[in-house]
């Protein structure tokens, strides 16, 4: 068999770094702290003298890192993107992750020789697009958008020279990524260039009669939950809704993410060269936890292909990461 | 200044899209898009209805352009969007993919809203291309796409008027609405001519569900900042259609072009033709869900 299929585990500061590499990352993935990258939350990620200490641990253990410089900058802010790209450049990254025309028009003739992985922000989830990225920028990757089966990922892997990555683990936009404004509607803070869904300073949680918690986004109210319900970080796409025929749902997804530990085995046999845990924002317990487990699954699937099974810790933890919410494998069996 | 009339986001039938153009023939509109952004499975028009169509539309004298899907995933998918792309008209893309199948340097290709055009230098790499005009993401300020359109002389065209497209997915929503899955679709977007419109708990209509798309509830109209968008430079304004009101909702924006209306005097207009408020919010550089009175941009310059 070829070589196995690389983790890449989140690290949104030092520790979860760390915490990742520790517990067996094949290659941690980051952002600079500003809007250049799609998890820009308030104390996260890393300056670039940060970063520095954290290259020389996974260095140290022999292992890679890519730099997501993936959101869309506007007006004349371009020039902050060009030095994520140069930073990125400049500390070695392995791969630079980018989804912008523009940037990848810059990072592809200021530097031939890099690594460029197409970001799922870039929405391309078809050959031709991916195809179109390969011959104009040379990507070697696309982190592929979370709109295809498995079979869809198979159909793919044989029309295309790219690599592909695909999502295994944590939070999960229903929406194509890139391609939703939903909080950009609601908030009037752009997802795609400002690199935060939901920024904290809209959210608002109260709590009223009984008990009873509202939670807003920019006064749009997106929940209202009884004291024993749980809910996870407000998005529009998880909030709840008054139908037409006056019932209430959860009109786009349940407060739910993603764990696609079950179809490892499908997704390492449709082609994927690389799986994703999502969580850029989350604790480094949870990027220990997740990375563990996912670096126990692969390696218990290369151990014994047809054997595979889902051993009953790995999913008694996993759950335990998803604060609540319930869990689904999106549609990587069917839509 | 140009109008254009979208491309129809909802599944309406075949006879009522029929129809529908014949009307279109008549509107004082300078471009037509026709095709289908959101979904592979509706049943309205084929590639060959979209072509007998369009070919009436150029008789009537309207440029016509091919619009085609926002999200591509699959061989049916690309089957559409190649057999659009194989009409005898101009073609807009709405995903990447396009550019891979039809090339931009030899027929008129244009990238449409859903391509994520948001700064010069992207607007220079499709230019660059071949690609003469661009219908700016939704949610770009007017600032931001004077920024876009300053330097690069790009034809630019806006959304301005219509529900707004906020996100695709991969899951039917209104499936979802009906207890069904997307591969168990019974087309009951078809009931919904313009889409499904839900609210939050405290009854604010926000969002609309149309299959695989959510846009917003109430309508955006950009037909206060008409001056401002000429000044900047651009070049189209698009009216995105509904099932009903369109035809009036020309004849509001053609009479503002034409000086015969006041800003004032439109959105009067437009609310009794609508009987509902608007959102205009994303232009003021505000949430998209707003509306902010027209007077805020000559308070801020």
């Amino acid at each position: 068999m070829d070589e196995k299929v690389e983790v890449v585990a989140p690290a949104g500061n030092l520790a979860s770094l760390k915490a990742a590499i520790e517990n067996g990352a094949d290659v941690v993935y980051l952002g600079f702290n500003d809007a250049t990258n799609a998890r820009n939350f308030e104390g996260l990620n890393f300056t670039p003298e940060e970063l520095e200490e954290g290259v020389d641990l996974v260095r140290s253990k022999g292992k890679k890192f890519y730099l997501a410089v993936n959101t869309f900058p506007q007006r004349d802010s371009f020039s902050r993107w060009q030095r994520s790209v140069d930073n990125a450049v400049l500390l070695g990254a392995d791969a630079l992750i980018l989804a912008d025309l523009g940037v990848l028009s810059y990072a592809r003739r200021r530097y031939p020789d890099i690594n460029i992985h197409l970001s799922v922000q870039a929405s391309a989830s078809n050959y031709e697009s991916i195809n179109f990225y390969r011959s104009r920028f040379g990507i070697k990757r696309v982190v592929l958008p979370r709109v295809l089966t498995i079979e869809e990922i198979s159909l793919l892997r044989q029309r295309t020279e790219v690599e592909l990555e695909a999502f295994c683990l944590g939070g999960l936009c229903i929406n194509v990524e890139g391609r939703c404004y939903l909080s950009s509607f609601v908030t009037g803070a752009s997802t795609n260039t400002e690199g935060a869904c939901s920024p904290s300073r809209f959210v608002r949680f109260t709590t009223g009669e009984g008990d009873r918690l509202s939670i807003t986004l920019n006064n749009v109210l997106l929940n209202e939950l009884e004291a024993t319900e749980s809910s996870p970080y407000p998005t529009c796409c998880k909030g709840r809704y008054m139908m037409p025929d006056g019932t209430t749902s959860y009109a786009m997804e349940d407060p739910e993410s993603l764990n696609a530990l079950e179809v490892i085995p499908g997704l390492i046999e449709a082609g994927v060269t690389a799986l994703k845990i999502e969580g850029r924002q989350r604790t480094k317990s949870y990027v220990a936890q997740v990375t563990r487990i996912v670096r126990e699954a692969v390696d218990s699937y290369y151990e014994a292909p047809a054997s595979f099974r889902i051993r009953r810790e790995w999913e008694r933890q996993v759950t335990s990461t998803f604060e609540g919410s319930s869990q689904t494998l999106g549609c990587y069996l069917e839509k | 200044m140009e109008l254009t009339l979208g491309p129809v986001l909802f599944e309406w039938k075949k006879d009522q899209l029929t129809r529908f153009y014949e009307e279109v023939a008549g509107m004082d509109v300078e471009r037509v898009y026709i095709g289908e952004v959101v979904c592979a499975k509706k049943r309205g028009l084929g590639p060959k209805d979209v072509e007998t169509i369009g070919a009436m539309l150029e008789q009537a004298g309207k440029k016509v352009v091919v619009s085609t899907l926002a999200v591509v995933s699959n061989e049916e998918e690309l089957g559409l969007v190649r057999d659009l792309c194989a009409l005898p008209f101009p073609v807009e893309a709405n995903d990447m993919s396009v550019m891979n199948i039809t090339d931009p340097g030899h027929r008129e290709v244009v990238a449409g809203p859903h391509i994520k055009t948001y700064n010069r230098e992207a607007v220079r790499f499709l230019m660059d291309m071949g690609i003469k005009r661009i219908t700016f993401p939704v949610e770009l300020s007017g600032e931001s796409v004077r920024y876009n359109i300053d330097d690069t002389g790009v034809e630019a065209e806006l959304f301005a008027h219509g529900k707004v497209p906020l996100a695709f997915s991969w899951r039917c929503y209104t499936s979802r609405a009906y207890g069904l899955k997307k591969s168990e679709c019974r087309h009951d977007c078809a009931r919904h001519p313009d889409g499904m419109e839900i609210k939050t708990l405290s009854g604010e209509p926000v969002f609309t569900i149309n299959g695989t798309s959510v846009l917003s509830a109430k309508p955006l109209t950009l037909v206060g900042f008409v001056e401002d968008m000429r000044k900047n430079g651009v070049k189209a304004l698009r009216i995105s259609p509904h099932h009903r009101h369109t035809k009036e909702t020309v004849e509001v924006f053609r009479a503002r072009l034409d000086g015969q209306l006041t800003a004032e005097e439109a959105l009067r207009e437009l609310r009794s033709i609508y009987q509902e408020e608007f959102v205009n919010g994303w232009y003021l550089a505000g949430a998209g869900k707003d509306y902010l009175a027209d007077g805020a941009i000559s308070a801020r310059s």
